[in-house]
């Protein structure tokens, strides 16, 4: 009630503000104009010299050609297990390791993980792209979608924990305290009373991850490179390049792809905003 | 609380779910005989390789052909193949050419070498130096094949390639703007012709020649071209001579020239206006399509995509096609040439005998038919048409029959110092240097790969 | 009795990191500890055998003529890349809060841009350089000069990862306590010296964290350039990263290429933590 009085004190932006802002914003977003527009141009209309221009008419045979040629619902269906997979993974591995890290802070050996696992953040695939291949060779493991997800997890550790380990910092201990107390295990005590309390930073590292795995490229490159398994960033690209001079084939395939993250994002974009609150930022 | 617990949960049940048809529709029919041929291939390595004809096998057919005419063609060829050998199966695999060759060595260190790929020798000469390439027999090649084409694929002797198709690159034009600058298409045979041309057409307010030089490829072949048919037949060892430092680039005075008119035609003559200097290779084929240049330095590759966006801006300009003249003397210029798409065989492919039958396979009319048709590619071998031939074909059979050079007989540029060799020259044309200062920067750069033990 | 409980709560303890554990060991530090053994040879990428040679490939690095255009490039494009999405990250972040309309649907679309592909924004930017940028703004693209092409390839990063290091300055300005500015404002402090002496200083951890984050990224970039324009004209965009990448496999030189990736990885642990330790301190002056 407090607050509400003391932001209407603080009043309207001006309006070279308000302008301002919606011209960035704009500036921001306008780049998909091209990727859309391009979607929904037939082929002869993208080789004119006016590629700002409108379609004619909302062309839809792009889409059609890209989902047969590109293998899309198979791309579309080995995204979504691996995105799913990872990050359902990333969720309780990360928050199991978050929460004992800050716990046991005091303790040498959970402190230099913390600063290991932030290390890992900084490790560059490439580094390790090639021992992770023979790997994998050596076990069977290439090309398959599980394999894709152990990786993808694994590079996105590092990350997930530094984001929840700033949170955890900021949960209060008294009711996990009380729980132990009445005698229920660590474990118990952390996925009753300590997981339901992550929320908001679950829903951040949910989003974030999502987006990491459904978008990489360069792991997928390396681990699943067989059009059996390929996610759709890969079978993108390498339609895109089968397709070099088919810029609304590319165009149309890429738009496509973007729908799914597009309704996730809009879905949880609030906790985009409201996980991080504490979690980052107080690190 | 108790909601979220619960989201939870139906999230870890989804999850499951989802794992469980993943593990199940992870193989599907298009994945089956693949897993199949791993299997049987492991099982059959230590028991001597008996091949026996009614196996299934499955080959693995990686290459990095981006126009869809070649990808209709591969699928063509491979549906013809299991036609007559119903019990062995292509799997054709495409990787950009970007990745490809880092991806094909890591598969190759890791023991997974595709069985076919999509290489000619000259381009890799260290996959043939470490054993990684089965050497073919000739009598594999029916006769009437350019023995010149052959040649190309050959290293010291011992034929690796088997060839799809030929081509070589050379400039188109416009016969209808050059016409009205007063432009004789026959005097783009020499140096100072191609010049004076550009010259021309670009006082008339014409952009001389069409761009798409945020790529790297269609400059590497003005520089490539330029060396491979001006320095490369008189001097067979040049890029062993350079690369071993026995000499230096300095010792051809050739390059100078070619280097100051690889320079001009791209920075002067290319980039004249704004419009111009868009981004990629299906750039400049829009805008020569279109007739927005007057000229374009291009493969034979090329000219399909070129007649889609003429019909598309409904230009109706006629095209014609040249070599390219790295000197002025008319009789020496030459269409650099090679065996465009070729393939070679891994020597540690577990089904050799199957891949030998699909090389073979190529070689033949049927092949070669099929391949020319749906490519529109020019066959390597001779006699074999397209049935609907673009009217440039005729240009492209007789200058490869009579004016064609096929480079890829000598030895070439290995790993980092072919790679340093387009990018010191590219480079240098952007940054505006002279040509004694590329020749210097490639030296320098051939010096440094050997300083520091590559 | 006592000691019993007290190794079975140890082991519950473990058991809560052993997950995270296991797959970091064997994605990253198993592969790791191979990778090391590599730089240490003269392996070529393709050979079955190859040699332990001491620390010639160390000194060859130091030695190349070419590993100072990379260091240069990655560095010029950490700066860009560091200071650009952190002033726009932070200044979108101040103007979308202080009450401007539609000021949600205006953030949703500023986070937009995250959720393009990598392969997408390769695609977008291809178009806007390539026929935007000349057609429409009589500009060629800076992608095909070697002085422009590093801030060209930048400012794709700038589109797609301003978006993202909103997400952290939001939600560092949402613990900004109202009544802390409202009491600036009531001391007659105008909107600027608010910021800087209000606000800013509560952004700090938020900060701290965003340039520790791009600057790794941006150290360790290899998508950017690789799809822009690998690398090119020439080697005017060749990253570290992408040095080593080429290294690797095209010039056949896989030893040297895994020393060249292993003094990277010093490299870039070192800079972001000596850079994080020197905000941390700033932020506790502050």
């Amino acid at each position: 009630m407090k607050k509400k009085r003391l932001r209407t004190v603080s009043g309207k932006a001006p309006l070279w503000l308000n302008i301002i802002m919606w011209m960035v914003v704009t500036l921001f977003v306008a780049p998909f104009y091209i990727l859309i527009i391009y979607a929904f141009k037939p082929r002869e209309a993208t080789m004119l010299s006016n590629p700002l221009s409108l379609p004619d008419s909302l062309y839809l045979g792009n889409f059609t050609e890209a989902v047969e040629k590109s293998n899309f619902f198979l791309a579309f269906k080995n995204s979504l297990i691996c995105t799913i997979c990872g990050v359902a993974i990333l969720v309780v591995v990360c928050s199991m390791a978050a929460y004992i890290i800050v716990r046991r802070q005091k303790s040498r050996f959970y402190a230099i993980w913390q600063y290991i696992f932030l290390a890992a953040v900084m490790l560059p695939f490439q580094t390790v792209m090639f021992p992770i291949y023979k790997d994998l060779v050596s076990l069977k493991m290439l090309n398959t979608l599980p394999a894709y997800i152990l990786v993808s997890v694994g590079f996105q550790l590092g990350f997930d924990i530094f984001l929840y380990c700033g949170f955890i910092k900021t949960v209060p201990l008294e009711l996990e305290e009380a729980a132990l107390i009445d005698g229920c295990g660590r474990m118990r005590t952390f996925w009753k009373i300590v997981f339901p309390l992550l929320k908001p930073v679950t829903m951040t590292v949910v989003v974030l991850s999502a987006l990491a795995i459904w978008n990489d490229y360069q792991m997928a490159l390396v681990v699943i490179s067989k059009p059996a398994v390929a996610t759709l960033p890969l079978a993108q690209q390498s339609f895109i390049g089968q397709q070099i001079s088919y810029l609304n084939l590319a165009a149309a395939a890429c738009l496509l792809s973007i729908i799914p993250i597009f309704v996730m994002y809009l879905f949880l974009q609030k906790y985009i905003v409201k996980g991080v609150v504490a979690g980052a930022v107080k690190g | 609380m108790k909601k979220l617990v619960s989201l939870f949960l139906a999230a870890a049940m989804v999850l499951t779910l989802l794992a469980g048809c993943g593990s199940g529709g992870e193989a599907p029919a298009s994945e089956a005989p693949e897993s199949n041929a791993e299997a049987s291939g492991s099982a059959e390595a230590p028991s001597g390789e008996d091949t026996s004809s009614d196996e299934e096998v499955t080959l693995t057919f990686l290459h990095h052909m981006g126009e869809q005419g070649k990808q209709d063609g591969l699928v063509k060829l491979v549906e013809a193949f299991h036609e007559k050998y119903p019990n062995i199966n292509v799997e054709v695999e495409f990787l950009s050419r970007d990745d490809f060759i880092n991806q094909y060595k890591q598969r190759v260190s890791a023991d997974n070498a595709p069985d076919l790929i999509n290489y000619r020798p000259f381009e890799t000469p260290e996959l043939i130096e470490a054993g990684l390439i089965e050497p073919l027999d000739a009598s594999l090649f029916p006769e009437g094949i350019d023995q010149n084409c052959i040649k190309s694929l050959s290293i010291d002797g011992v034929i690796y390639g088997v060839p799809l198709d030929v081509g070589g690159y050379g400039f188109y034009y416009n016969k209808n703007q050059l016409e009205a600058v007063g432009v004789d298409p026959e005097s783009l045979n020499t140096r100072s012709g191609v010049l004076d041309a550009c010259e021309k057409l670009m006082a008339a307010g014409y952009t001389p020649l069409a761009s798409g030089y945020a790529e790297q490829w269609p400059e590497n072949i003005i520089i490539e071209g330029l060396t491979y048919t001006g320095i490369l037949p008189e001097n067979p060892t040049l890029f062993t001579d350079l690369m071993s430092g026995e000499k230096s680039f300095s010792d051809y005075p050739e390059f100078l020239e070619i280097v100051d008119y690889g320079q001009k035609l791209v920075g002067t003559y290319s980039i004249v206006d704004n419009k111009a200097a868009s981004q990629q290779a299906s750039d400049q084929y829009a805008q020569f399509g279109r007739g927005d240049a007057a000229m374009m330095m291009q493969g034979t590759w090329a000219v399909s995509d070129i007649r889609i966006a003429q019909e598309a801006a409904g230009n109706t300009d006629e095209f014609g096609f040249t070599i390219y003249p790295w000197s002025d003397d008319a009789n020496s210029n030459y269409m650099p040439a090679n065996a465009d798409d070729s393939f070679m065989i891994s020597k540690d492919s577990k089904h050799k005998e199957e891949s030998l039958l699909f090389a073979e396979f190529c070689m033949t009319e049927e092949a070669g038919k099929i391949w020319t048709n749906a490519s529109g590619c020019i066959s390597a071998l001779s006699g074999v048409m397209p049935d609907d031939a673009d009217p440039l074909m005729e240009y492209f059979t007789a200058t490869l029959a009579d004016h064609a050079y096929f480079f890829e007989m000598n030895p070439g540029l290995a790993g980092q110092y072919y790679q340093d060799f387009d990018k010191v020259y590219i480079e240098g044309r952007v940054a505006g240097i002279t040509p004694e200062e590329v020749i210097e920067n490639w030296q320098s750069a051939y010096d440094n790969i050997r300083a520091t033990g590559g | 009795m006592t000691g019993k409980r007290k190794w079975i709560s140890r082991l519950t303890d473990f058991i809560f990191l052993l997950p995270a554990f296991v797959i970091f060991a064997a994605v990253i530090a198993i592969p790791f500890i191979q990778a090391v053994g590599i730089a240490f040879t003269n392996w070529d990428g393709l050979s079955k055998t190859y040699q332990f040679n001491g620390l010639t490939n160390l000194t060859a690095l130091f030695r190349d003529a070419q590993t100072a255009n990379a260091v240069k490039n990655t560095m010029l494009y950490t700066v860009i890349t560091c200071v650009g999405v952190n002033i726009l990250a932070l200044a979108i972040t101040v103007g979308l809060n202080s009450n401007i309309r539609g000021a949600r649907f205006l953030k949703s679309a500023m986070f937009a841009p995250i959720i393009a592909s990598l392969v997408i924004t390769a695609f977008i930017w291809g178009r806007i350089y390539g026929d935007v940028f000349p057609v429409n703004f009589g500009v060629p693209t800076p992608l095909t000069n070697t002085k422009t092409v590093v801030m060209g390839i930048a400012m794709m990063c700038l589109w797609r990862d301003t978006g993202l290091a909103m997400v952290i300055y939001n939600a560092g300005l949402q613990s900004v306590p109202e009544e802390l500015k409202e009491a600036a404002r009531v001391d007659g402090a105008n909107a600027w010296y608010t910021f800087w002496h209000v606000t800013f200083p509560m952004l700090a951890p938020a900060v701290t964290t965003c340039v520790t984050l791009w600057l790794g990224y941006g150290l360790k970039v290899f998508d950017y350039p690789k799809v822009a324009t690998n690398g090119g004209p020439g080697k005017a965009s060749e990253t570290f990263c992408i040095f080593v990448y080429n290294h690797f496999f095209s010039n056949n030189r896989a030893g040297y290429g895994q020393m060249a990736a292993l003094v990277m990885l010093i490299a870039v642990v070192g800079i972001t933590s000596a850079v994080t330790k020197a905000l941390r301190k700033r932020e506790v002056q502050m």
